[in-house]
């Protein structure tokens, strides 16, 4: 098995595997999110400005959060706006994406003086763009893909006598079913006011922390790599909020009558 | 700090503002920034070939190649937080003007391969 770097040309120009699948998993995630803010009945003065937010906050820390990641000498690329609009420059890491969107977005809620929080709408289409967008970096074999293995679904890489976890393959698969579980837990009275949100975080966090193992990213202390210590944090941020809060939230339908 | 939110009264006070916000944003970043980034490169360039070759003086030169790098994300981070929660429609401008040019760097991007984390290192010297 080899990477596939391009997946097609048009008129003769290769259209490369890893930029498509980003491009269509955030297009298929914002879709995904305006149908669900219209469920929602979420006014367009609210779903505008703290969307804009978190896809800018989101690209920042997704590169920002490389420094942390993997050192002090990607600083001039993902530090810098020239590295921001390169497009030959990877988007960065998904966890740093996820911080920053999140962070971005909380302050455009209160910028726009919003009490509660709407964001709900974004669980589902994170988790959506997130499997979409692992098709491109499994195509091109993204880090390797992932540690040696002897299980029957490791892959072989090119020169290499061994095989590897199809890592990007575990994440997109993990999404797909965690996209499942957000739908059905939607509507639950638990899962407003940013719970479903907080919870699709706390998800793919747990997740990630796992899937690491089998990853070939920089270990940073302990034995863990750094994707590995922000997302035990955010866990553990999203499990106290959860343990802390002793009664349901009010109701989708509550809410919207 | 006490900041005050604008109350817009008038549609057209807000469109006002929005393009502000949008110009601003690419006044600074495809005019001021360059300029300044340019200028400060042969600047810092100046100063490394008056210092010593040691291993100091290098990092040294680094870090604050680095930290100027910084500034204009800093900037637009900072300034697009400040309309936030001052002028909202100034700060939205800003938002869209930063959010397009991504979503345009986005799509070039299936044109180009995406250099790995590795190879960035190793370009970079890492």
């Amino acid at each position: 098995m080899s990477p596939v770097p391009i997946l097609f040309d048009v008129f003769g120009v290769p259209v490369y595997s890893h930029g498509f699948f980003l491009l269509l998993g955030l297009l298929a995630g914002l879709a995904w999110l305006i149908v669900e803010s219209r469920r929602r009945h979420w006014p367009k003065e609210e779903v505008i400005p703290i969307t804009l937010a978190a896809f800018v906050g989101g690209m920042i820390g997704a590169k920002a959060s490389i420094v942390f990641f993997n050192g002090f000498e990607y600083a001039p690329v993902v530090l810098s706006m020239a590295g921001m609009f390169d497009p030959r420059v990877g988007p960065g890491s998904i966890v740093g994406g996820v911080a920053g969107a999140y962070m971005a977005g909380y302050i455009a809620s209160k910028a726009i003086g919003k009490a509660g929080c709407a964001c709900d709408a974004f669980a589902p289409a994170m988790a959506l763009a997130t499997a979409i967008g692992r098709v491109g970096c499994f195509l091109v074999f993204e880090d390797g893909l992932g540690k040696p293995t002897t299980l029957p679904w490791g892959v072989p890489l090119p020169g290499a006598d061994y095989l590897v976890h199809p890592a990007p393959l575990y994440d997109m698969a993990f999404n797909l079913a965690w996209f499942g579980i957000l739908l059905a837990l939607r509507d639950h009275k638990w899962m407003q006011n940013g719970n479903l949100l907080k919870l699709g975080i706390g998800g793919y966090a747990f997740f990630r922390f796992f899937v690491e193992f089998v990853r070939n990213n920089q270990v940073l202390a302990f034995g863990l790599t750094g994707q590995q210590v922000v997302s035990a944090l955010m866990f553990l941020a999203v499990a106290a909020y959860f343990a802390t809060k002793s009664r349901p939230q009010s109701t989708f339908s509550s809410v919207m009558q | 700090m006490n900041l005050i939110q604008k109350e817009y009264t008038d549609p057209a006070e807000k469109r006002k503002d929005f393009w502000f916000g949008v110009v601003l944003w690419v006044g600074l970043n495809v005019l001021a920034f360059p300029i300044c980034s340019f200028l400060v490169s042969i600047g810092l360039s100046s100063v490394a070939t008056g210092l010593d070759s040691s291993d100091t003086s290098n990092t040294l030169i680094s870090i604050a190649g680095v930290a100027l790098g910084l500034l204009p994300l800093l900037i637009n981070i900072g300034l697009i937080v400040y309309f936030a929660f001052t002028r909202r429609q100034v700060a939205l401008g800003m938002l869209a003007a930063f959010g397009a040019a991504l979503l345009l760097t986005l799509c070039l991007g299936i044109l180009f391969a995406v250099a790995c984390l590795g190879i960035i290192g190793a370009y970079n010297g890492g």
